[in-house]
Parts: C-alpha cells; structure tokens; sequence
C-alpha cells in the first residue's frame, strides 16, 4: 500500500442547480498508484475527475461539497496562487477531444511551452525542454514538428501532443478523460501502451476516466465503477473483471461486443431492473 | 421487388477508384492525385449485412459515400440490383436514392438544429412520396419514432433535447422513412457511450430481420463489425486486403494487417 494519499476525496457532493450530479462519493488516489474510474455518460464519472483540481464552474452554476484534499492540503481551500501551481504543475489532465483541446491558431510547440513558462519560470532552453517532451511520448522529427499547427496533426498525433503538454511540467497525477475514445482501436492501444510506460517511467499516478471496460485492465491496477453519481462496486482491476460482483458492473460489461463470441447476444443495460 | 434475377447480388463495386488532386498542376495537367480507393471491389447481397473495418485514412467511409454520390467517382463501375448506378445522370439516379440510405457517425451534426423531428424525418417523404398528405406524414412519423424506441410524441422537440443514442435513432428512422433496400451506416456506433452501442447494433440487428434490408456496415472496431456482420471486408490504405466469413476472419486472419486489427481490440 502506498504510504501516502496524493488524492483524498471524501463526501464529494456535486450539485448543478437542482441535479445531483455526484451523490457523495469516497475514493482516493496513492503515489505511484493507477485507477480508473468506469461508468457511462451522466455517471459523474468526469465531473468527480475536474473537482480534483477545482475545473468546474463556480456556484451558483454548480456546488461542490465534502472535502478534495491534495496531499493532506484543501483543494476548495486554496488561494488562486496555489490553485495555479497545483492545475498542471501537480495534477494534469488530457481530455476526449484532441482536436478541441488545442488551440488551432498556434504551433502545437508554441502552446507547450506557455504551460512550460508558466510552471518553470526560471528555464532558460524552453524549446529543448518541448522537443524532448514531444520525444518522449513518441513523436518522430520533433524539433520539425515544434512547429506544426494542429490541423497537420492526425487525432492520435494531437492527443499525444496533449500528453506531452501534461507531461512537460512533470506532475505527479495525471487525470486521462476519455483519453481514446475519439480516436481508432489500432491508435488507442497506442495511446494507452505510451501511457503505461510513461506511467512507468515517471512513477506518476494515472486516473483513467473511461466507459469502456476493455481498455482498464492494461493501465490501472484498481476500478472504481460509477452509476448515476453513486460508487457501486471497486476493487482491483483483476477482481472486478473476473469477478464483478454488483448488477450494473455486470450488465456493462456485458454490452462490449468481443471477438470470437458471435454466439453471446449483447445487452443493452436495462434500468428499469437495477433500481 | 423488381424483374431482376435474385441471385444476383443487390450491390456490386468494381475496380472502384476515388482520386483527389493533391498538389501542382492548375489546369489539371502534372498534378500529384491520391487514390484515397484505389481499385476496390466487392458485393453485398440481399438482406446481407456485410462490413467493412479498416482505420482513419484506409478509405472505407469514402467507399459509402461514393455509393450515394457524395463522393466523385473517378474510375470503376458501381452497380445496384443490375443497373450500373454509376453511369446514371443526376435525375435517373434520383430513385436509388429512395433505395439506399445513409446513417453517420455524428449523430451531433447530422440533425438539422432548426428543424423539429417531424421535419427531419418527414423531409424525405416530401421527395420520394409526393403523393403523402401531412397527416399521413405525421402517421408515419410517430410509426418510425415508435419502430426505432422513441416515443412518437417526439416528433414535436428539436435535436438538443436528445442525447447521443437518442439522436442516433432519430437518424435512423430518416433513413428508414423512405424504405430502402441498403443501409449504408458509417461509423454508426463509435462516438456512442457503450450500452448506447449495444442498443443500437441490436436495433440494427432487429431491423435487418424485420425489413431485410441489406447494410453496409462501416466500422474501425472489427469486434463490434464481427458482431453484426456476415461477411467482413478489411481495408487499409485504399485496398481491400482480406474478405471472407466474419467468423472465418476474426478466427483465423491471414493478411498481416488484418492480425493487427485484431490485437488492438481490447481483451478483458
């Protein structure tokens, strides 16, 4: 067990107007540990992920509640100083959408290194601190690719140019948010093997906020499984895929096709039977 | 059902190519093309679902599109039940439009924001059955709602009050409204939540059975594609690399390519 907690939630409640999004939910997060967080939309699954690091709106648009402590520190107690150092420098987060996460009127290495600037004022060779960032997650030519826009970019190539960016700032969490769901099958087993040896390498904690089951196994070594703002089932990976023991677990993993298994008809989860 | 032979097959591609103009050459002359189909050729038969897997790039949803023209053709032979649909003029191939349909992936931009269900969904009846009053439009409509899941009383909301799956339905029954033949469904299920996919590969499943209509089923996740389809055709950079069985290719893949496809789906 690790011996500290990077991340401590307890009591999360998160309310948009009169919907409760997240219905109180306890889970934590250790130094070099993996975790993923299952569930479909609407689960609460992503919202839970931006409260980490205070990502969501402020009230009266949405209220958080409970307690989201960073390394034994108040999240929701932090000045606006602290919360800058925390948001990329200690926790940072890739997102679904590549394309949408990047801005497409800069170079993609002009928008690593602001976040580089930002977190490490006192670098002197920015651009070499991106190139090797855009190396290591495994981008060819990068000193030529520094200079790229986004749009000369495939989805695979843009969503590993996010990782680089969060990478760049050396955090000790890393929040991945649907991390492959844009992208092909043949891609995301690309992007998911380059986040378990980066995850490796660094001795970085990863959360992995994901609907589909079949990609957890590999990345993380705990699951937390998510039902309409609620935690329903965790437990390590190997447990809960072998073994899931609460119905909706069942029944979502039960909807995922999967290869040599035409015989076994896919369900579609019916709610009606899990309340 | 028309006089042609039913052994024949519904659709049938030859040598089809797809060319854009890359770079260079003004007037045409000396321009660099890129064969985003090069030579592809393949069959689907009558109440056939058969698929076509291949990654971003390896020219698949350029293939359907070619089919209803939202593609130039630039060289091969397409034909529909027997007649080269090809080689028609824009107003002749106006009734295969009725006959071949088209489901997208994005269910988010495929919806007109301005326009209610009732219109989505009736529109095309206004071109291909002239001869509907409104009433029997709206009769028709809540049919269609009803026959992909959705409450007929819908008809009557706009696009943004639906979620993903929900929208993915809506389009469906657009295409369904002027009963075609061939399915032509690109990418139909990718950006949908899991559960939402199981609920709509059934769907497709069902209409299949009850319509027997034939699909083209275009995917990147051969697992889903094997699910559905009878037989799978796999493409990757604008060629057709192996077809068969979907049992025989997911069980024993012989083009290298084909294996990789298989690797990457996550096993569990």
């Amino acid at each position: 067990m690790a011996a500290e907690n990077l991340i401590e939630v307890k009591g999360l409640k998160i309310n948009f107007g009169k919907t409760e999004a997240v219905k109180g939910v306890d889970f934590c997060v250790g130094e070099d540990d993996s975790v993923a967080i299952v569930g479909e939309s609407g689960s609460g699954k992503s919202v839970s992920a931006m409260s980490l690091a205070r990502l969501l709106p402020p009230p009266p648009i949405c209220q958080v509640s409970g307690s989201v402590k960073y390394k034994g520190e108040d999240v929701y107690g932090m000045s606006a100083a602290r919360l800058r150092k925390l948001r990329g420098g200690e926790i940072a987060y890739i997102f679904q959408e590549p394309s949408t996460s990047l801005n497409p009127v800069f170079t993609v290495g002009s928008q690593i290194a602001e976040a580089v600037r930002l977190h490490f004022p006192e670098e002197k060779n920015v651009r070499k601190r991106v190139v090797k960032a855009l190396e290591e997650v495994g981008i060819r030519n990068p000193e030529q690719r520094y200079d790229s826009y986004p749009h000369e970019l495939s989805g695979g190539m843009q969503q590993r140019v996010m990782i680089a960016m969060a990478l760049s700032c050396a955090p000790k969490l890393l929040v991945a948010d649907e991390p492959t769901t844009a992208l092909d099958v043949t891609i995301q087993k690309q992007i998911i093997e380059l986040l378990c040896r980066v995850r490796e390498s660094r001795g970085m904690s990863i959360l992995l906020i994901t609907h589909n089951f079949g990609i957890i196994s590999q990345l993380c070594r705990r699951v937390i499984v998510m039902f309409r703002g609620e935690i329903v089932e965790r437990g390590l990976c190997s447990e809960v895929l072998k073994n899931p023991q609460h119905p909706y677990t069942k029944a979502l993993m039960d909807c995922i096709p999967r290869l040599n298994d035409k015989s076994r008809k896919l369900r579609p989860i019916d709610y009606d039977k899990l309340k | 059902m028309t006089n042609s032979s039913k052994s024949q097959p519904l659709l049938r591609v030859e040598n089809l190519v797809v060319s854009y103009r890359l770079s260079g050459g003004l007037f045409g002359s000396g321009a660099k093309m890129f064969n985003a189909v090069d030579s592809v050729s393949f069959e689907v038969g009558r109440g056939e679902i058969a698929g076509l897997v291949g990654e971003s790039g390896s020219g698949k949803t350029t293939i359907g599109r070619a089919i209803v023209r939202l593609a130039p053709i630039s060289g091969g032979k397409i034909f529909y039940d027997g007649v080269e649909i090809s080689a028609l003029g824009n107003a002749q191939f106006l009734p295969y439009r009725k006959k071949i349909q088209m489901i997208f992936q994005d269910p988010f931009n495929s919806l007109n924001p301005r326009m209610r269900i009732l219109d989505v969904i009736s529109e095309p009846m206004d071109i291909h059955f002239k001869q509907m009053n409104a009433e029997q439009k709206r009769e028709k409509t809540a049919y269609l709602l009803e026959r992909v899941g959705l409450k007929p009383d819908f008809m009557n909301r706009y696009p943004h009050e639906f979620s993903g799956g929900q929208r993915q339905r809506i389009g469906i029954a657009r295409a369904l409204a002027v009963e075609p033949e061939f399915l032509i469904c690109d990418e139909p299920v990718s950006a949908l939540d899991v559960s939402v996919q199981a609920q709509i590969v059934n769907l497709l499943e069902d209409l299949r059975r009850e319509f027997s209509i034939a699909m083209l089923f275009i995917a990147h996740d051969i697992a889903v594609v094997e699910y559905l389809s009878d037989r799978i055709f796999v493409m990757t950079g604008g060629k057709i690399v192996e077809s068969g069985p979907s049992v025989e290719i997911c069980t024993n893949p012989r083009d290298p390519y084909t294996k990789k496809l298989i690797s990457a789906v996550p096993k569990f």
